[in-house]
């Protein structure tokens, strides 16, 4: 029986938990020079506009952030068969179709970014490959040498 | 079908973290803190909030990419596992 393949969000949560704080973090600069008081009325000082803006801007980036990491979760539950898989809509058939290859459109290059993240995403891949046989590897030489130890050490000895 | 191993989301945690290092700068790049005086409160609280903001983004992008390494491995031997029983039934 073929083993189920584990989910893993806990990352994404991780990312989700890391968003919270920065977006509560964010927010307390916003209000901090009115609740503290170092903004006495007036016009803004640089300190208080530097605080609101830059708190804003943590805040939204904070939302954003949740947003993003919350559809990685949904697409991990997906990918795992927890849910269902987005129902892809049929596309109407071309106008180009029947006719010879040569007049239908050439596919577009992907964008630049998305190359980089595939060349990013099969450089991690090629790393957890290694570093996942070389586990293997070591857990095999373990256990050898356990089944070759004589039965004194085993039962007398500290354990490998 | 396979998944990605960095969520888009960590783009906003590296930002994050550029905030918080801005802010704990900013009081000596924008002149709001007095040299050789105290710090002021504004300064103080500036730096702290920098410095939760480092630290949380930090432990984040950490955690992301350390858990999805580890997703990965386990996958990769799930697959060479499976692989291996295959290879045995045949």
């Amino acid at each position: 029986m073929a083993r189920r393949r584990p989910v893993a969000i806990g990352r994404h949560l991780w990312g989700i938990a890391a968003s919270l704080v920065t977006g509560l973090a964010g927010a307390w600069l916003m209000v901090a020079p009115f609740a503290i008081g170092y903004q006495n009325g007036g016009s803004w000082t640089d300190a208080t506009k530097n605080d609101f803006w830059t708190g804003l801007a943590v805040v939204i980036l904070s939302v954003i952030g949740i947003v993003l990491f919350s559809l990685s979760v949904v697409g991990e539950l997906r990918v795992a068969g927890v849910l269902k898989p987005r129902q892809q809509p049929v596309p109407p058939m071309p106008a180009w179709a029947g006719q010879p290859a040569a007049a239908a459109p050439q596919p577009a290059m992907p964008a630049a970014g998305s190359l980089y993240h595939d060349e990013l995403e099969r450089t991690m891949a090629l790393l957890a490959t290694t570093l996942a046989a070389e586990l293997a590897e070591r857990r095999q030489a373990r256990a050898s040498s356990n089944s070759q130890q004589p039965v004194t050490t085993q039962t007398g000895g500290q354990q490998a | 079908m396979k998944t990605r191993l960095l969520s888009p989301g960590i783009i906003t945690l590296v930002l994050t973290f550029a905030a918080g290092i801005w802010l704990i700068i900013a009081p000596a790049a924008l002149n709001t803190q007095p040299r050789g005086a105290h710090w002021t409160h504004a300064t103080i609280n500036v730096v702290v909030v920098g410095g939760v903001l480092i630290a949380a983004s930090l432990i984040g992008i950490a955690l992301h990419i350390g858990l999805g390494l580890r997703a990965l491995i386990q996958a990769a031997e799930l697959e060479a596992s499976e692989a291996d029983s295959s290879a045995a039934t045949a």
